[in-house]
């Protein structure tokens, strides 16, 4: 069956790899099954804390805007805790891009639903904001001469150019992981042209690939059906 | 007073699509002209924003509330910008963890997956001409050593970042104070 989709998008469409088979973005039974059971109230409480605390360690570090957690992403959630993988970041790095409200708020939101239902996503938004409040009530006093300190605006300096090494990293990751067929290359140039140098926004670049994906899909599903 | 600035604030949040820089004309519309905080509280704020960790809606709202009303304020604005998009993402979240089984949602992702890495990489080449280019930027810092329009220092700094991802699975936060650390030291040397 599917024999276009391999050609096309080799595993990533049509059945995924058996080592990611537990962590489909929508596959919230399974990861809760993971929880353990005994002292269901207890375990719920101590999930909904991990969630607070991975969340708030990513929004501490999360400077530079919503690309600039990727990285931290990787780490705190990804690699540390296994709650979701790489492929399923990148879907919800989409859904948060397009949907309203900051990317890192929508994506803490959306990654702590898939965890723990509601009050996970409320932990992992209430998470990753808790530094950035913290951090502005203790600077709104002194806010105007803060940014004239030589010392503050050197180290902003110096983490941006970081930043940029730190993006770049993410990208070639998720590409060697995401990019294994022609098409899907072209995919991703199409879409680093789109925006860099034809400077269409990333929202309206998401739609178009909504849109390419639905009628790819169900192309594929009519080819199906008749041969 | 504060009523009003939590519910401005959910509107901001709910028409704020495609990432902060987007909404600052409708932020600065809603907040400044509404004598909230004076629009050079504006600007610094918004230096401040790419400064300190968080999205810069969430800083905005916690600045404001905090001049209108202390932390109480502080709080209740920053919840109501945050407000309408946790209830959207959560739904459409919601919908997708229900339909987990229809087959046209991985091969849709398969499509829009290679694009948002395409994105990545060119939110990566934006930053990336922004930081490195010599020009002054807007709070008028201009690169001290610069060779064809390239900041130096700041080619340094990636460079030494971009080494220690690469040699050493370097962690994100230990790469983010080294380029801090090196960002002093040296526009403290070459006199930034």
């Amino acid at each position: 069956m599917n024999e276009m989709i391999p050609f096309l998008f080799s595993q990533t469409a049509s059945d995924p790899p058996p080592e990611q088979s537990g962590q489909d973005i929508t596959d919230l039974r399974r990861i809760r099954e993971r929880q353990p059971n005994q002292q269901e109230g207890a375990s719920i409480v101590a999930l909904l804390w991990q969630i607070y605390t991975s969340f708030f360690r990513v929004g501490l570090f999360t400077i530079g805007g919503g690309y600039a957690m990727l990285p931290m992403f990787e780490r705190e959630i990804i690699k540390k805790r296994g709650w979701i993988d790489q492929d399923r970041l990148l879907d919800i790095y989409a859904a948060a891009q397009s949907l309203p409200g900051a990317i890192a708020l929508n994506s803490a939101t959306f990654i702590g639903n898939i965890v723990a239902g509601v009050p996970g996503a409320i932990s992992a938004l209430l998470g990753v904001a808790t530094p950035s409040i913290a951090i502005i009530i203790v600077v709104a006093e002194f806010l105007s001469r803060i940014i004239e300190v030589p010392i503050a605006m050197y180290a902003l300096k110096g983490m941006s150019a970081a930043v940029v090494a730190l993006i770049a990293d993410a990208a070639i990751r998720l590409g060697m992981r995401s990019i294994r067929t022609p098409i899907t290359l072209v995919l991703a140039l199409a879409s680093l042209v789109l925006v860099v140098f034809v400077r269409i926004s990333s929202v309206r670049v998401i739609l178009g690939a909504v849109v390419l994906g639905t009628a790819y899909s169900w192309l594929s599903t009519r080819f199906e059906q008749h041969v | 007073m504060l009523i009003k600035a939590v519910l401005v604030f959910a509107k901001v949040g709910l028409l704020t699509i495609g990432g902060g820089l987007a909404m600052i004309p409708l932020l600065q519309d809603e907040i400044v002209s509404r004598g909230w905080i004076s629009l050079n509280e504006f600007t610094h704020m918004i230096s401040i924003a790419e400064m300190t960790p968080g999205p810069i809606i969430v800083n905005l709202a916690t600045f404001t509330g905090y001049k209108l009303a202390g932390v109480t304020g502080a709080i209740a604005c920053t919840l109501g910008v945050m407000f309408p998009s946790f209830v959207i993402v959560t739904l459409f979240s919601s919908i997708l963890i229900a339909h987990k089984d229809n087959p046209h949602i991985p091969r849709v992702f398969a499509v829009i997956r290679p694009v948002v890495v395409g994105l990545i990489a060119g939110a990566g080449i934006g930053l990336g001409i922004q930081t490195l280019s010599a020009a002054a930027d807007a709070g008028g810092f201009s690169a001290p050593l610069q060779i064809l329009g390239i900041d130096l220092v700041a080619a340094v700094i990636f460079a030494v970042s971009a080494l220690l991802l690469w040699r050493t699975d370097g962690h994100p936060v230990k790469v983010l104070i080294v380029g801090a650390v090196l960002g002093i030291i040296l526009f403290s040397i070459t006199g930034g």
